[in-house]
């Protein structure tokens, strides 16, 4: 019953439309919890949610001579989750500035809504990490978010991100330096 | 191992992607240095609480009509495409003939009454600078041949081409390097 995501790729891009559906019943949580975690509301998490999965649709094509579909679509959603934020925040000129962002942090709302399966021990300390992840300029949040949160790899965070792994691995020491600077004793 | 080779591999360390020599310098420099030691198990501490920050969940009732959606968006978008709206028929603008030979005399009247025919000289580019060079923008290319752990590659000759672009002195080394996937997926729009 549960077919591998290479057999799902070939019948979505040969037209099957439940292969379609059946991707996007896979990987939607993914790509809604990435934009949350990067935006910080529903309403955005929601189009970039759907916005990934029509676009997808439309470049299905393309899928063909590309060997990753979860790098694919990542970086479908990571393009658009950028653009939400850029417009989210004109007076942040560069994603690359080191100025500390502040979003709506509604994270926190989120935690009472956890699965039973992401328990944390310490709650406080989620708390605090949910918010330190908010001060991380975008780029290395984003890095952050799709490699340590997320759990995707290095190989896969750099196809979504568009650059090369040794750009994914600076990131993270940068984003993870700056998380245990801000969090200081809290990791103790 | 050096404290710093320590820092420069605490990453892959963590995730368990250090070479076995790797692993065992690594940890022969923990066990005699207790500055590391405290750094990577906080760094530790902080890959599991990241790991372990639960899911942002809307709820069923978002997600149970979510393909749904989706799946109709798609198919309007993609019907929208394939016959794109007509656009509202516009009036093609006739060029005013009966007006271009008294104008084309006027024209000419007016470059031959200059004197030195000054304008009708930068008119036909005889003073004009050559282009400047695109001084400042450096490009190379650099080809990679990449895996995934999860092993789901359909062609097994995958390459990322990454272009990349040097510009603007003056700006820190990060902000100078754009780095872009240039191949035929490349068509969502750029960053
Ligand atoms: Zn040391």
């Amino acid at each position: 019953m549960t077919k591998d995501i290479k057999d799902l790729v070939k019948g979505f891009i040969n037209g099957d439309q439940e292969a379609f559906a059946e991707l996007v019943r896979r990987y939607k949580r993914k790509v809604y919890s990435l934009a949350f975690r990067m935006l910080g509301n529903h309403a955005d998490a929601d189009e970039v949610t759907q916005e990934t999965f029509v676009r997808l649709y439309e470049q299905r094509e393309n899928l063909r001579t590309v060997g990753y579909f979860t790098g694919f679509l990542l970086r479908i959603a990571t393009n658009y989750t950028i653009d939400l934020l850029r417009k989210r925040n004109r007076h942040h000129l560069s994603l690359d500035d080191e100025t500390e962002m502040t979003l709506p942090l509604q994270l926190e709302l989120s935690m009472g809504a956890a699965g039973p399966d992401k328990e944390i021990e310490d709650d406080e300390l989620g708390v605090m990490i949910a918010q330190a992840i908010d001060r991380l300029p975008p780029k290395q949040r984003m890095t952050l978010i799709l490699h340590d949160v997320e759990g995707f790899d290095k190989t896969e965070v750099a196809i979504a991100m568009g650059c090369p792994e040794a750009t994914v691995r600076s990131n993270l020491h940068v984003a993870r330096a700056k998380m245990r600077k801000w969090l200081g004793k809290k990791l103790k | 191992m050096k404290c710093r080779q320590v820092q420069f591999y605490l990453t892959d360390y963590l995730s368990g992607n250090l070479s076995l020599n790797d692993t065992r310098d690594f940890e022969e420099h923990l066990a005699a240095c207790a500055t590391c030691r405290l750094l990577v198990q906080e760094e530790r501490k902080l890959v599991t609480t990241l790991r372990g920050l639960p899911t942002p969940d809307p709820g069923e009732s978002y997600w149970s009509g979510l393909e749904q959606t989706i799946l109709e968006k798609a198919r309007t978008r993609a019907a929208s495409n394939v016959y794109p709206a007509a656009s509202p028929q516009r009036k093609r603008r006739e060029f005013p003939w009966r007006l271009a030979i008294p104008l084309a005399a006027s024209l000419a009247l007016f470059f031959l009454s200059l004197e030195d025919n000054r304008y009708l000289e930068r008119m036909l580019g005889t003073g004009f600078p050559s282009a400047t060079s695109n001084a400042g923008e450096d490009s190379g290319r650099a080809t990679y041949n990449q895996s995934t752990r999860s092993g789901e590659i359909i062609e097994p000759d995958f390459q990322v081409e990454y272009t990349l672009l040097l510009s603007a002195p003056g700006l820190a080394p990060r902000n100078l390097l754009m780095v872009e996937i240039i191949n035929q997926t490349e068509s969502e729009g750029s960053l």
